[in-house]
């Protein structure tokens, strides 16, 4: 494919943009990583800018010395493994068989997820339903409880419809059932989506914590967040002082939080990157 | 086929799986619960009332209590709470969730339905759901089984008429502070005695100060860069400086023993156009909007803050955390400036309930337990425990007191190594102990309070007390009362900015408050201060 | 007709499989709590519970809707969400359709890699990094114009420019792991189409426009409706950090208007109630933006 020099000239336009961009978005968590590893008095005098000052470990060590934060750690891993796996599978259950626009009633139940997309509960009706469901302070609560999301499901519906009906048409000329296209043909062609609803999914276990908070009091169930979320609550503006603060909080503190949170989840991606690959569709139209 | 056979089998065992763990589940909370009313003592009627060391329940109990901290982890586990337990012989099982936030930690209990034995929240809030039944009236029950607590309250009866509901009765114990002082004037007295200035003593000669702190340098660096005046809290800081032309920008009790509203008074036009005045010619941190809460420190350590009006301690301990980066730095307390009539007044003062306490549900089961464990806490020996610890190690008795040992006063923040290790300074309804406070706080802070109570600057009467208001009032308020506040928020923050002008304006200012109904609003307030007073 | 529907099922009868437990969630976690939604039309005590509070009719929404500040909150929010309508919705379509033109795929993987860290940190952290950026005294953006001579501004009390610092937090933020989507998107398109259209003779711009862009049009219908219907959802938090009295006339929305006075109040009932009526609105939106998509595109939610 020979290119012509207008052509050229985009692709070296595009190097310094997609540069300027990583650079950009980069900064937030460079300077995060900065101020976990600074001294308190260098980052509430605004010293820190990118790189640490006064490198001390202190804040992470306070971090994790914190009681409880390997049980976090192993907490929040389990809900983001099982609740992924559960989520994943609930969603390719729902998107799959709304994909086939031959489904009877098909309009309805897509209708009817939608609604879900705006309307809510609200928290107090979600409590007290989980609450007639035995599901308070319990595993399963965080696992089931919030295993679906709508957006999900309809973003992964969206993937299974553009797969060319040629292919599954090919397929039941030779026989094949539902299940076995579901299984042999379009996971196998989705695992880019997959990747992503499964990330999307991931992402938002790993760092919800609004429910775990309110749904359990075991201390030996509650995921990493909860735990640090004490931590951070200092750094929310309040509006009236109760009571005097004697000493600034270690500010460090909340960033070395922040690191030992997100961390895990980040590296994550890169690993997954690799079913964003072209031509995934290769070979499946022929074959 | 057998693939497809196991995917459907799967898939079905997981959901009756769930459905079994979740009944399992409710068998063991059934479990609990009937184990918590067993223990209800048929023999509390003759068990003696708690003093020093008395039992107050023939056998182990255990009590339930929603006590929210944001921070720690406050379990009956903790040693003051502990060793409470092993004198009254009640445990103490904290069923408040770990983190988050605690209106609605408080909220999702309260709709729950299942209501623990003990409640610690806010009084206000505590008295308002005390009118829908969830709390048990607590007049009689303080009468037979408090002696404490009944001591107290008839040597401080305003402490009962602020704790009274709406109905009269009492439901909620609530914590008493002790000492008055809260805020001051601080200025910077290094500074002072590089300009050879002397310490302000009106609100003229203040403006001037702080045009020198403006003009002449003193952080020596040859650079305009002082900042005058600054506050820490971004969004109504600023307004701290209204009383020195005798104005507010809240609610509070005149010279003629009414409520007033500061912004609806005719001295908050003089007010604020000084406030805009000082503003425009840079007296005022111009980012007073937006500096937050770490102002102090970086105006402080950075050299660059010349005067604040704050909370004695945590300002007065600057006075030993700034040394290091400003050498010879010096903070300290002033006498308030007299206002522009002449008044020398501080308008802050600590207020005698910080708004917690706690009450005994209406499905308790063993209120005169509950009764006699919380007065405990307001026996002789109780009450130096909420206050000290544990003798022997927070603290020692040196000629009959209390002296923390030096393990404590090394921390950082007394208050909170207490609380999170310990289990004492808890925020439920107890008596505060002044002299605690005396010895984790800075020299130039215990002087600073010393000077103002003694020479009364201290204004008792300013700040409204802790009003009771009627479901009908209290709804009315919610509607009326938040446009207000944003609308005067609003203005302010235009006015002190320069985007309008304060003389020209104060008229359709004053007639938009009367608009949006503040004198309904006053008359609401005004009926709940002489219902107090009675 | 019953033996028509009865062969239907017969015929599809794993897909239905599949729905059950699919449609069981939802009726449980989903449908059954919202009878509480209810609470929007009683004056609502928590202790009392639902049924015991009693019923006011539509009084909260007559409340919300003739309080003064509603067309300002409306206006606003309406403002916000079509300004990042505009300038956001297109960010991260066009990151993914660079990301795809990038050949060295260690360059591309890092960039995406970095673009969609941001994501991760706390909005409270995002939000201080802004305010010192923005800052008179310390922050960048000022020391740039002080060194060009200009004047220093407050950038965070003056209402016209709180919108433009809100997207712009909001692309930051977000465009990286927005990304993501058009991104998997485009690794559905079958290389083979493209080989085709370089074969006609189609230049890098004609590709993008007749393969690339159609390839990932669903995506981009679906998510465009969703946007739509999110119209009224201006989300608090962001806002709450970064607003002030002085700029509540451009930056104060319906739920930071709801937050004050709602949430801080206790008052569940009227925040159900401000939240209902941004679902109706909602729904309704999605219904028609639904419509006119199937309309032009053929791509629809239903």
């Amino acid at each position: 494919m020979l290119e012509s020099r207008g052509e050229k000239t985009f692709y070296a336009f595009n190097y310094v943009i997609l540069a300027a961009a990583a650079l950009i978005t980069l900064y937030p968590f460079l300077y995060v990583l900065s101020a976990s590893l600074s001294s308190p008095k260098a980052v509430v005098m605004g010293d820190v800018f990118l790189y640490p000052i006064d490198i001390t470990l202190d804040a992470y060590s306070a971090v994790l010395k914190e009681k409880g934060i390997l049980t976090g750690y192993a907490n929040t891993l389990f809900y983001t493994v099982v609740g992924t796996i559960v989520s994943l599978v609930l969603t390719v259950c729902g998107a799959y068989a709304l994909s086939k626009k031959r489904l009877m009633g098909r309009k309805l139940f897509n209708i009817l997820i939608s609604i879900t997309l705006v309307f809510q509960a609200g928290m107090i009706p979600t409590y007290l339903n989980f609450r007639e469901l035995h599901l308070l302070d319990s595993r399963l609560a965080i696992i089931i409880g919030f295993a679906i999301s709508t957006f999900n499901v309809i973003i992964l519906r969206t993937f299974f419809q553009s797969i060319p009906d040629e292919i599954e048409e090919a397929a039941r000329i030779d026989g094949a059932s539902d299940f076995s296209v579901l299984m042999r043909i379009v996971l196998p062609l989705s695992k880019a989506s997959l990747a992503t609803i499964g990330l999307f999914y991931a992402v938002s276990r790993w760092n919800g914590y609004f429910w775990a908070m309110v749904l359990l009091k075991d201390p030996n169930k509650i995921p990493l967040q909860v735990l640090l979320n004490r931590l951070v609550v200092q750094m929310k503006p309040s509006d009236n002082m109760l009571a005097d603060s004697a000493f600034s909080v270690g500010e460090t503190l909340i960033y070395a939080t922040i690191v030992v949170a997100i961390l895990p989840i980040v590296a994550v991606y890169p690993f997954i990157q690799k079913y964003f690959v072209k031509g995934v569709m290769i070979g499946s139209v022929k074959g | 086929m057998v693939v497809k056979k196991t995917g459907a089998l799967l898939l079905v065992t997981a959901l009756s799986v769930s459905l079994l763990a979740a009944c399992a589940n409710n068998d063991k909370e059934n479990n609990i619960d009937s184990s918590a009313s067993e223990t209800k003592s048929g023999a509390v009627e003759s068990a003696p009332a708690a003093d020093a060391g008395g039992k107050v329940s023939a056998e182990p109990v255990t009590a339930t209590i929603f006590y929210f901290s944001p921070q720690f982890t406050i379990t009956g586990d903790l040693p003051v709470l502990k060793k409470a337990a092993e004198l009254t012989n009640v445990t103490l099982n904290n069923v408040a969730p770990i983190g988050g936030e605690e209106k609605q930690a408080y909220n999702l209990m309260l709709a729950s339905g299942e209501l623990p034995d003990l409640i610690s929240y806010g009084t206000s809030e505590l008295n308002t759901v005390a009118q829908e039944g969830a709390l048990q009236p607590l007049d009689e029950l303080i009468d037979q089984y408090a002696p404490n607590i009944k001591k107290f309250l008839e040597e401080r009866p305003n402490v009962k008429k602020a704790m009274a509901s709406t109905d009269g009765k009492m439901y909620v114990i609530p914590y008493v502070t002790d000492g008055d002082a809260k805020e001051a004037w601080f200025i910077r007295q290094d500074w002072l005695d590089k300009l050879s200035l002397p310490q302000p003593k009106t609100v003229d000669e203040y403006y001037n100060t702080l045009v020198a702190f403006r003009d002449q340098d003193p952080n020596g660096n040859g650079k305009k860069d002082e900042v005058p005046f600054f506050s820490r809290v971004s969004n109504n800081g600023v307004y701290a400086l209204l009383p020195l032309w005798d104005s507010f920008y809240d609610f509070y009790i005149g010279d003629d023993n009414k409520v007033h509203y500061g912004p609806y008074e005719e001295n908050y036009k003089a007010g604020m156009s000084n406030i805009a005045k000082w503003y425009k010619e840079g007296l005022i941190d111009k980012e007073i909007f937006t500096r937050g809460n770490n102002a102090r420190d970086v105006m402080f350590n950075g050299n660059l803050g010349g005067s604040i009006h704050d909370w004695f301690a945590s300002s007065s301990n600057f006075n030993v955390s700034a040394q290091g980066s400003v050498p010879g730095f010096s903070l300290l307390p002033f006498a308030p400036p007299a206002s522009a009539s002449g008044k020398v007044q501080e308008v802050t003062k600590r207020d005698t309930f910080n708004g917690r306490g706690w009450s005994i549900s209406s499905s308790a089961k063993n209120p005169e337990t509950l009764m006699k464990y919380i007065d405990f806490w307001w026996s002789e020996e109780g009450r130096r425990m909420f206050n000290f610890g544990i003798e022997g190690e927070t603290y020692t008795m040196v000629d009959g007191k209390p002296i923390f040992t030096e393990e404590v006063l090394k921390q950082p923040s007394v208050v909170d190594y207490l609380a999170s290790q310990y289990g004492s300074q808890l925020l439920w309804g107890a008596h505060q102990d002044y002299e605690y406070e005396v010895q984790w706080s800075n020299k130039v802070a215990v002087e600073g309070i010393k000077m103002y109570t003694d020479n009364g600057y201290i204004n008792k009467n300013f700040q409204v007390p802790p009003l009771n208001f009627s479901m009908e009032a209290q709804n009315r308020l919610k509607e009326i009362l938040p446009p207000i506040q944003t609308y005067v928020s609003e203005n302010g923050q235009k006015w002190v900015m320069g985007g309008e002008d304060v003389d020209a304006n104060f008229d359709k200012f004053n007639k938009r408050l009367k608009d949006l109904g503040i004198e309904e609003v006053l008359n609401l307030y005004q009926q709940a201060y002489e219902q107090y007073q009675q | 007709m019953v033996a028509t529907f009865v062969k239907k099922i017969r015929r599809d009868r794993f897909l239905y499989l599949l729905l059950i437990p699919f449609l069981l969630w939802y009726a449980v976690f989903m449908f059954k709590p919202m009878y509480g939604l209810q609470i929007a039309f009683r004056d609502y005590s928590i202790f009392k519970g639902i049924s015991d509070s009693p019923y006011v009719g539509f009084h909260h929404f007559e409340v919300f809707l003739q309080s003064d500040y509603f067309l300002r909150v409306l206006k606003n929010t309406l403002m916000i969400s079509l300004y990042s309508l505009i300038f956001a919705f297109p960010v991260p379509i066009i990151l993914a359709l660079l990301l795809n033109e990038v050949k060295n795929a260690t360059f591309r993987k890092t960039v995406q890699t970095f673009t969609y860290l941001p994501h991760f940190i706390s909005v409270v952290v995002v939000c201080g990094i802004v305010t010192n950026f923005l800052s008179p005294s310390s922050g960048l953006l000022n020391a740039v114009l002080d060194k060009l001579g200009l004047e220093k501004i407050y950038f965070l009390a003056v209402p016209e420019y709180f919108r433009t610092i809100f997207i712009s937090m909001n692309i930051w933020q977000e465009a990286g792991f927005g990304a993501i989507i058009y991104i998997a998107a485009l690794a559905g398109i079958n290389p083979e189409q493209y080989e085709a259209a370089v074969i006609d003779g189609a230049s890098k711009w004609k590709r993008v426009l007749h393969v690339t862009l159609p390839g990932i049009l669903p995506t981009i219908m679906v998510m465009l409706i969703l946007k739509i219907g999110s119209l009224l959802e201006v989300g608090y938090e962001a806002i709450i950090l970064l607003y002030q009295p002085a700029t509540y006339n451009t930056a104060d929305v319906i739920s930071t208007y709801v937050y004050r006075e709602g949430i801080m109040n206790g008052r569940y009932d009227m925040a159900t109630a401000v939240g209902l009526f941004n679902a109706v609105i909602g729904f309704v939106l999605i219904i028609i933006a639904n419509f006119l998509s199937k309309r032009i595109t053929g791509n629809g939610l239903w």
